[in-house]
């Protein structure tokens, strides 16, 4: 790589030559706090967390594959899903129900969270990163691998279902 | 009774919970990780044909045909509107039915035309064009037939001072190179469509040539890929930013050995890698380049030709 003042020229090969674990680097700037936020809203803190750093470790070890990829975070989703299938069978969000964690600021009502627990992973994903993280649509199904119709789908059946468990009212 | 508000501000408190009780996993961190996981399950190659050809027969005996609308993923950006097409026209049949996406990348060998998905999917095929076409043009604009496909060359887009052309724009910006003479344009311009004073983007530091063409890249013109000829005849892919700032990396400006080609609907900008000085030449395909992640991908093997990124007209 020449530099030249400011600029920098590079041929094309070269510019591919950034090391596998700065192009790796790179990658889990991009995708991990979307991918921890779905995991973990998905199955949890703990069993989250974990199925992120293998979902991640994944990555490293295939990232000729990864990188080449279109929506790697959709894919490593996935993979961070099979982690958890592979080690526990997920019922009902235990976790999320069981209450707040010591410490947290806590100004909602105590029913959101057993209403939370209750909704299918996907539905309680696709509210979480919408509604509890900002995440647009698009963003949010992209993490999902999944079209935004779909997450739509699931957005709205998760909040019809809080908002009636609820009795909020659909004025703003 | 809470509102919808209420409810907002709740799920973001739990979210907010749920960051601090969650562990952020590093780089290092994942690398130094024996994973357990594995691919996700794939179905057994049975089950899926057993499902897919259940759900066609759903289907037909409903009499229902669907359509399927191939897009450019579900990140597709406006990609700017196409040139008007000018000179010859080649017809290239479709592999299938499908509605051409936006946008693609366009290959010509001598021998035949490809137009291919920017996932490598090839949707078209037919003769080649002529080769002064494709030289003549920084853009190919193709008219989707149903089972067959129009390719033409883009022409000049009307350009807004009176010392430009080439001119192209997104939603955001228009670019064009401008000043000199024709054939030996000096300057880029970004004309800001609030109607912010345009700025000249700076090309000083280059080797003696022209500028060729630019594109805006379509996240409303953050960045300009622009294609320099130098003196001896070899091509220069430019990247710089529009606003004059530094790109990610800090550097204010990168120059890749190559043709620029344009910018793929995920914001990529898409070059042609061909090292070429004044006496030879090294294909070395064409490749993806993530701004942000300062990243390259090989999108097409060497050898394919020249290439060139297509838009849909119509």
């Amino acid at each position: 790589m020449l530099s030249r003042g400011v600029g920098v020229t590079m041929a094309v090969d070269e510019v591919g030559a950034a090391t596998r674990a700065e192009r790796f680097a790179a990658l889990c700037r991009a995708v991990e706090p979307r991918l921890r936020r779905a995991l973990v809203a998905a199955y949890g803190p703990e069993l989250g967390s974990e199925a992120v750093a293998d979902a991640l470790a994944w990555a490293w070890e295939n990232f000729e594959r990864v990188e080449g990829m279109a929506n790697p975070a959709g894919y490593l989703w996935r993979v961070g899903q099979t982690s958890v299938r592979r080690s526990v069978r997920p019922r009902r969000a235990a976790w999320l129900a069981a209450g707040p964690e010591p410490g947290g600021d806590h100004a909602f009502e105590p029913a959101l969270r057993a209403a939370l627990a209750d909704l299918p992973a996907r539905q309680r994903t696709a509210v979480m990163l919408v509604h509890g993280y900002g995440y647009t649509l698009a963003e949010a199904a992209a993490t999902l691998g999944c079209r935004p119709r779909t997450l739509r789908n699931h957005l709205d059946r998760g909040l019809g279902k809080l908002r009636a468990r609820l009795g909020v009212s659909d004025d703003a | 009774m809470p509102d919808r508000l209420d409810l907002d501000r709740a799920l973001r408190s739990v979210g907010d919970d749920l960051d601090r009780a969650s562990r952020p996993v590093t780089p290092a961190a994942a690398r130094g990780r024996v994973p357990v996981a594995r691919e996700p399950v794939r179905l057994r190659p049975g089950f899926r044909a057993g499902l897919a050809g259940t759900l066609a027969g759903l289907v037909l005996a409903a009499g229902v045909v669907v359509v399927r609308t191939a897009d450019a993923g579900d990140h597709r950006v406006d990609v700017g509107p196409p040139a008007t097409a000018v000179g010859e026209e080649q017809t290239v049949t479709k592999s299938d039915a499908v509605p051409l996406p936006e946008t693609g990348l366009a290959l010509d060998d001598g021998q035949r035309t490809v137009l291919l998905s920017f996932d490598g999917r090839a949707l078209a095929r037919g003769q080649a064009l002529t080769p002064s076409v494709w030289r003549a043009s920084d853009q190919v604009i193709v008219r989707d037939e149903g089972r067959t496909a129009v390719v033409q060359a883009g022409g000049d887009r009307a350009a807004p001072g009176s010392e430009c052309d080439r001119g192209q724009e997104v939603v955001g910006l228009r670019v064009a190179v401008c000043g000199g003479t024709p054939g030996n344009r000096q300057d880029i311009v970004a004309y800001p469509h609030d109607g912010g004073t345009p700025r000249t983007l700076d090309g000083s530091m280059l080797e003696p040539g022209h500028w060729e063409w630019a594109f805006p890249s379509p996240d409303g013109g953050r960045y300009v890929l622009a294609q320099w000829r130098r003196s001896c005849g070899g091509a220069q892919a430019v990247l710089l930013p529009a606003d004059g700032r530094a790109l990610p990396g800090m550097a204010n400006m990168l120059v890749f050995e190559g043709t620029a080609l344009g910018w793929a609907p995920d914001g990529r900008a898409v070059i042609q890698g061909v090292a070429e000085s004044c006496a030879d030449r090294t294909d070395r395909g064409v490749v993806l380049y993530d701004v942000a992640a300062q990243a390259t991908t090989q999108a097409r093997p060497p050898g394919a030709g020249t290439a060139r990124v297509w838009v849909r007209q119509g």
